[in-house]
């Protein structure tokens, strides 16, 4: 059981880890595509909602939360190319 | 003087009809459970990391605390057929001192009672001791209708490697790296735990230790209608004592049979569920291409994808390996009691 605990233990640091990569990598890289698009403060603010768990990028790709701003962003992301150049 | 009360020829009978064949029976569950459950080889990542040494600590506890017993049953035949012969030569002390004190005395030694055996009159049962005979434990097997796990396996590889290369479109991840380690054969599990049934004897077979029990329980009444003494008493107490940890020595390999077994069918359903959540991530990733989002949104929702799915793994396995593995750790730690087993070590 010992065995068990240390091996979970390892494994559960190891794939948060991941996850922590993994955030830390959209939030550079969503920055960087929101600076295409003219920039936008509060992206970080979102970055830092989902780091602290209290948030996912599945809310932020779904619009799943009334969290205006992160509406503003849902509609950002996915805002499709077509429609765009439509309205444009 | 007062005659013996029994054909010493019954010991004789009992010893090679009945002890003889359990001893040889009780060597060979023994080491049939060796051979087949002490090695989880093929077992690999967190079941053979975590299960192995769980799986392989019940043979090797069976093995301390249960095998000794043969030499008990070994120790008994031989020790009833010195009793016979102390009984025919009339030296009913010598040969009863042998089962209540415990100790095989010396020829000689003691206070012999010199008794006249009625050989004229014998109460003979040799009849009722016919020879015991047990069946075969066969060779462990997967059931049929099982899934065959390096099918299964080649076809999670393909899908996963797939899933990989779109997922690397957007982000560097090394999921194969998450996977591998929650994928066991169970194949070895079943096996091993068909091992631990058989051994156990508890389906009607005929071959294990339920029907070692049995046949002992059978017989061993038999023996004590037509043996008297203080050496009788003492016997039919050991005997008893003796059925009785054989009984839990099958109730236990029995539990280990359903312990190994819930190790199996978790190890696949471990799969299934990475199997489906491997799917649904393709599913999910498939779908990206005929989207319309932007492309910050499809990486996002890539990122979604990997996190849920890296978490859903850790679930997995926090909820249903440390429940297995606490299961095999309380067993050996029963076992190593000794309990139910004191009688085996005596000799």
């Amino acid at each position: 059981m010992d065995d068990f605990e240390a091996w979970l233990a390892a494994t559960r640091d190891q794939i948060f880890g991941e996850i922590d990569r993994l955030h830390e990598q959209v939030r550079r890289d969503g920055a960087e595509f929101l600076a295409e698009e003219g920039g936008s403060p509060e992206f970080d603010e979102v970055a830092q909602l989902v780091v602290a768990g209290r948030l996912s990028w599945s809310d932020v790709c779904t619009g799943n939360s009334a969290d205006p701003v992160v509406q503003s962003l849902h509609r950002r992301f996915w805002q499709a190319p077509d429609d765009d150049a439509r309205r444009r | 003087m007062a005659a013996i009360e029994h054909d010493p020829r019954d010991l004789v009978a009992f010893s090679a009809n009945v002890l003889d064949p359990s001893w040889d029976h009780f060597t060979t569950v023994n080491l049939y459970l060796h051979r087949h459950c002490a090695t989880t080889e093929g077992l690999d990542g967190v079941f053979g990391a975590l299960l192995g040494p769980a799986v392989r600590n019940y043979a090797a506890e069976w093995r301390t605390v249960v095998s000794p017993g043969a030499g008990v049953l070994q120790a008994d035949s031989a020790d009833l057929r010195k009793a016979a012969r102390r009984y025919e030569r009339n030296e009913q002390y010598n040969a009863d001192s042998l089962f209540t004190t415990g100790k095989r005395l010396q020829p000689g030694s003691g206070v012999e009672e010199r008794v006249a055996f009625d050989t004229a009159t014998p109460k003979l049962s040799v009849g009722a001791f016919k020879r015991v005979s047990y069946g075969e434990l066969g060779t462990p097997e997967v059931p049929a209708g099982q899934k065959d796990f390096k099918q299964a396996f080649q076809e999670l590889d393909s899908k996963l490697g797939w899933l990989e290369q779109k997922l690397r479109e957007y982000v560097d991840v090394d999921l194969h790296g998450y996977v591998q380690p929650l994928i066991g054969d169970w194949g070895v599990l079943w096996r091993i735990s068909d091992a631990w049934r058989r051994a156990a004897g508890q389906g009607g077979d005929t071959a294990g230790m339920y029907p070692l029990y049995k046949e002992l329980h059978t017989f061993s009444p038999a023996l004590y209608a037509h043996w008297n003494g203080p050496g009788a008493r003492a016997f039919e107490f050991h005997l008893d004592r003796f059925e009785a940890a054989v009984l839990a020595a099958s109730n236990q390999a029995q539990y280990a049979a359903e312990s190994v077994k819930a190790g199996a069918v978790y190890a696949e359903k471990i799969f299934n569920l990475v199997f489906d959540k491997v799917e649904e991530a393709l599913t999910r990733v498939m779908k990206l291409a005929t989207s319309k989002g932007g492309a910050a949104g499809k990486y996002l929702e890539v990122v979604d994808l990997v996190v849920t799915f890296l978490k859903g793994l850790l679930q997995t396995v926090t909820d249903g390996v440390g429940t297995l593995v606490a299961g095999f750790d309380r067993w050996v730690a029963y076992m190593r009691t000794g309990g139910d087993f004191s009688v085996f070590r005596e000799s």
